[in-house]
């Protein structure tokens, strides 16, 4: 259908464009590459002293890095490009020029800037849960469909996030780089909930929703999420993506209405 | 007369790579990158004496800002000799970057959100004016450009021209002997213009500094320089006094006549060339030698109510002078460098 | 004549500090929302008070206890904030946008306003900092852990600490002299220097091979030294070891910073001015 080409197009634009800087692509790889490995040393080590964080062993937890490194990687090539545009286009008045394209504003303004080549943390967050389901015997086509389609949802709860973050740039263009508070959040999901103090679990679950986002599609590939626990997260993702969009088109009408 | 500027065989290339368009042509670029080596500036030499106010003409991309850049030591030089005030420009010694200053039309130097006197403050450490001399010269300054309201605002909140004009201040507050001006009135409505022009104006008369200014106005050479040179291709096609470009490249004269009836085209053609006819407006370009004898016949055989006699206007005479110079447009010697 | 020359400087870097000062203040929102970025170590920390639980965790030497982890985290915490820098955003914007001309056109080297800029935000963000850190250590109940002589060691290291990051950070924007991409390798020095720095886990519990790696390159001689001198855990001959290291970066840095501008700024193309 129609949205499914403009992404598409909007895809093959952005990959065209980072193209021209062949070394953005090679430092992006390096970064990628270093990155993963880092956090694979970071984990290595720490199991060297200890034999579980928070309940989890060792596969379980490569699991858990492996899917931070994937969502990690959607935010660099795909959320943090294109959200974090919302702020400039209200800042310098463009926002107009996109309104009056006859396409779904949100669509427009969620796929619009795409960098590719930080996609590489993708692939490697995949190598990371391959090698978690393995060391586990979990490694099943069912696992394997469970946490995509939960990854899935947990960045559909964290775009709606983000995205209703950015719609307040509509009255605060001073919101400046709301993306930090999203970096901050992924990097306390590299450890499962459990590992924290109990005071903060609550928090880590209902409030900045870390659990569904990493957690759970980790749980999943391990096979160790019951069928309720895989219903709450796509329920709460359900719930994520109606409200964001709600806050998206009321955040455009007061902005429609408002600005001369 | 000693040369405070002193330039020779000046070049300055550098590469750029080419692409075809496309999707399959950006995948190709990324595995085979193919240079090319861009002339911006091909071996220009001329001379600028103490005082002078040179005006620097020439099309986009001719390489007029290069040329500044390298004279500023902005830019190293490919080749050639050049040398201000006996510096090296590129060697960017402290006394040289006392005495001049280089104004660029979209650059600023005012730190955004703060005032514009902060910046100034900072200026008067950095270049060590001494207190009384600091303040002296805001005085002047101010009131040249009629800063007096402005001084004290955050620079974000001043409207571009009085933002332009506290730039230009700045660039002038430790009185350098030389001043390279890229653009100075881009933007800035005619007003704005005029001002600016007086204000270079009276600071060559006062402090006999020496300027080299590009524009794109022909208002700003006129009013300022009596010499001019174009560049274009990288070269210097003309280099000398203004009127005598115009002279020289340009023979004819406007005449510029009102009629009080309406005439044919084919009419008003047999004087001389037909350059617009509106209604009762007339405009005829004519040889310089023959304006008097064909003013004085218009003005016998037709209903002529009212006639003038004017230069052709400058853009045009510039313009004429890059058709007609033999090619000179940068051509990229193709060496496809492959990395 | 030397003195005229040495207040000229002086009198140079109190403006330049005031007029960043400025700025810093100017921009204040947006550092306070930047500092939420800087409350990791802090979930870190407690990742690792509940490891340790009522025990201690030990390697190579040394055990680190609850309140350990609770002093070291928190210093990990105050030295990212007080280090942070983005020299590589404006060296980036400054060669490839041409931003750098107006800077070099002036008689004092652009390097001394990138520094004053950093140190002015600083001084604008080091009553928060300190406050966090304060109430981080005493809701801990380690306050009273600190002594004054490592206070002040520590507060020397940091200084040092400061040096070495701003150069590294400096030297990979010089790089963009040279490449688009500078920018795409800024979260790469950001992870090194966290994770083998001693940002995730404190140095001593590596594996003693990579540990021992580590204690020779800067990041570990950025954070992990300076946090080991809060720890108290630190003898009179690692420290002075400790801050030789310190200072064997910084020259070497240094060195190779002005090595960098100098054949860079020879090739400066007529693309970015």
């Amino acid at each position: 259908m129609r949205s499914l080409r403009l992404i598409l197009l909007f895809l093959r634009n952005s990959l065209q464009v980072e193209m021209e800087y062949r070394a953005n692509l090679l430092a992006s790889l390096a970064t990628a590459f270093f990155s993963a490995g880092l956090a694979i040393l970071t984990l290595l080590s720490m199991f060297h002293r200890t034999t579980e964080i928070g309940g989890w062993d060792l596969p379980r937890m490569v699991a858990l890095v492996g899917v931070s490194l994937i969502v990690e990687g959607l935010i660099d090539c795909w959320l943090y490009p294109s959200l974090n545009a919302i702020t400039e286009y209200v800042r310098q008045g463009e926002l107009d020029l996109l309104l009056i394209r006859p396409i779904n504003s949100q669509l427009m303004v969620s796929f619009r800037n795409i960098r590719i080549w930080f996609a590489g943390n993708i692939g490697l967050g995949i190598i990371a849960i391959l090698y978690g389901m393995q060391a586990r015997q979990s490694l099943t086509v069912a696992n394997l469909a469970l946490c995509a389609l939960l990854v899935v949802s947990g960045v559909a709860i964290l775009y709606s996030i983000w995205l209703a973050a950015a719609t307040l740039a509509f009255w605060f263009t001073k919101v400046g780089e709301v993306s930090i508070i999203a970096y901050t959040l992924m990097e306390t999901g590299r450890f499962p909930v459990s590992a924290y103090p109990a005071w903060a679990r609550f928090t880590l679950t209902y409030i900045l929703p870390i659990a569904f986002i990493t957690n759970v599609p980790a749980e999943a590939a391990m096979g160790r999420l019951d069928w309720q626990g895989a219903l709450i997260g796509l329920c709460a993702a359900a719930v994520a993506l109606a409200l964001g969009s709600f806050f998206w088109r009321f955040g455009l009408s007061r902005y429609s209405s408002a600005s001369s | 007369m000693s040369a405070v500027i002193a330039v020779r065989g000046l070049r300055k290339e550098y590469k750029v790579h080419h692409k075809e368009g496309g999707f399959l042509g950006s995948v190709k670029s990324l595995v085979n990158r193919r240079y090319s080596t861009v002339t911006a500036v091909d071996g220009v030499s001329f001379e600028i004496a103490e005082g002078e106010i040179v005006g620097f003409l020439g099309p986009n991309g001719a390489g007029k800002t290069t040329t500044l850049k390298m004279l500023a030591g902005l830019l190293h030089p490919s080749g050639g000799d050049v040398s201000v005030l006996g510096f090296e420009p590129k060697q960017r010694h402290t006394d040289f970057l006392r005495a001049i200053t280089l104004v660029m039309g979209q650059k600023q130097q005012l730190a955004w959100d703060l005032a514009a006197i902060d910046s100034f403050l900072l200026n008067r450490v950095i270049y060590d004016i001494p207190e009384d001399v600091y303040h002296r010269r805001i005085g002047e300054l101010s009131e040249m450009l009629s800063l007096q309201q402005v001084l004290n605002k955050p620079v974000r909140k001043l409207s571009l021209g009085e933002r332009m004009k506290c730039e230009l201040a700045l660039a002038l507050l430790h009185q350098p002997k030389i001043l390279f001006l890229d653009e100075p009135t881009i933007g800035l409505d005619v007003n704005m213009q005029r001002a600016v022009r007086d204000f270079i104006a009276a600071y060559n008369d006062r402090y006999r500094a020496t300027i080299m200014l590009t524009s794109h106005y022909m208002d700003d050479v006129e009013a300022l320089a009596r010499r001019v040179m174009v560049i274009d291709g990288g070269r210097i096609a003309f280099d000398g006094d203004l009127h005598r470009l115009i002279a020289e490249q340009a023979p004819k004269k406007v005449l510029r006549l009102k009629l009080i009836e309406a005439q044919p085209a084919a009419r008003l053609s047999q004087y001389a060339e037909l350059r617009r006819l509106e209604d009762l407006e007339a405009e005829l370009l004519v040889d310089r030698q023959r304006v008097a004898e064909t003013a004085s016949r218009l003005l016998a055989e037709l209903p002529v109510a009212d006639i003038a006699i004017e230069e052709q206007p400058i853009e045009d005479v510039i313009g004429a002078l890059f058709k007609t110079a033999p090619d000179r447009k940068t051509v990229p010697s193709h060496q496809p460098v492959t990395t | 004549m030397r003195t005229a020359r040495i207040l000229h400087v002086a009198r140079i870097w109190r403006q330049l500090l005031v007029q960043y000062c400025a700025v810093a203040m100017a921009y204040r929102v947006q550092s306070l929302i930047w500092m939420i970025g800087g409350l990791m170590p802090i979930a870190t920390m407690l990742i690792w008070v509940e490891l340790a639980g009522n025990g201690s965790i030990g390697g190579n030497g040394t055990s680190y206890g609850r309140q350990d982890f609770a002093v070291y985290f928190m210093a990990m915490y105050l030295l990212r904030q007080a280090t942070v820098m983005w020299s590589v955003l404006i060296l980036d914007r400054g060669i490839r946008r041409g931003e750098l001309a107006p800077q070099l056109l002036r008689p004092v080297p652009p390097v001394w306003a990138h520094m004053a800029e950093h140190l002015g935000e600083i001084v604008v963000r080091l009553p928060i900092i300190l406050a966090v850190f304060v109430l981080g250590l005493y809701l801990t109940g380690t306050l009273g852990s600190l002594t004054f002589p490592n206070v002040l060691l520590f507060a020397l290291a940091l200084v040092g600490s400061w040096l070495i990051f701003f150069h590294l950070h400096y030297c990979v924007g010089l790089l963009a002299f040279w490449m688009d991409g500078v920018l795409s390798l800024e979260p790469l020095i950001w992870y090194f220097t966290v994770i083998l720095g001693g940002g995730a886990i404190p140095i001593d519990l590596f594996p003693t091979a990579i540990r021992d790696v580590l204690t020779w390159l800067p990041f570990a001689a950025t954070l992990d030294f300076p946090a080991q001198i809060l720890l108290g855990k630190i003898d009179a001959a690692l420290l002075a070891l400790g801050f030789a290291k310190q200072i064997g970066w910084i020259v070497a840095l240094t060195l190779l910073r002005q090595a960098l501008w100098r054949t860079g700024l020879r090739r400066y193309s007529a693309m970015g001015a």
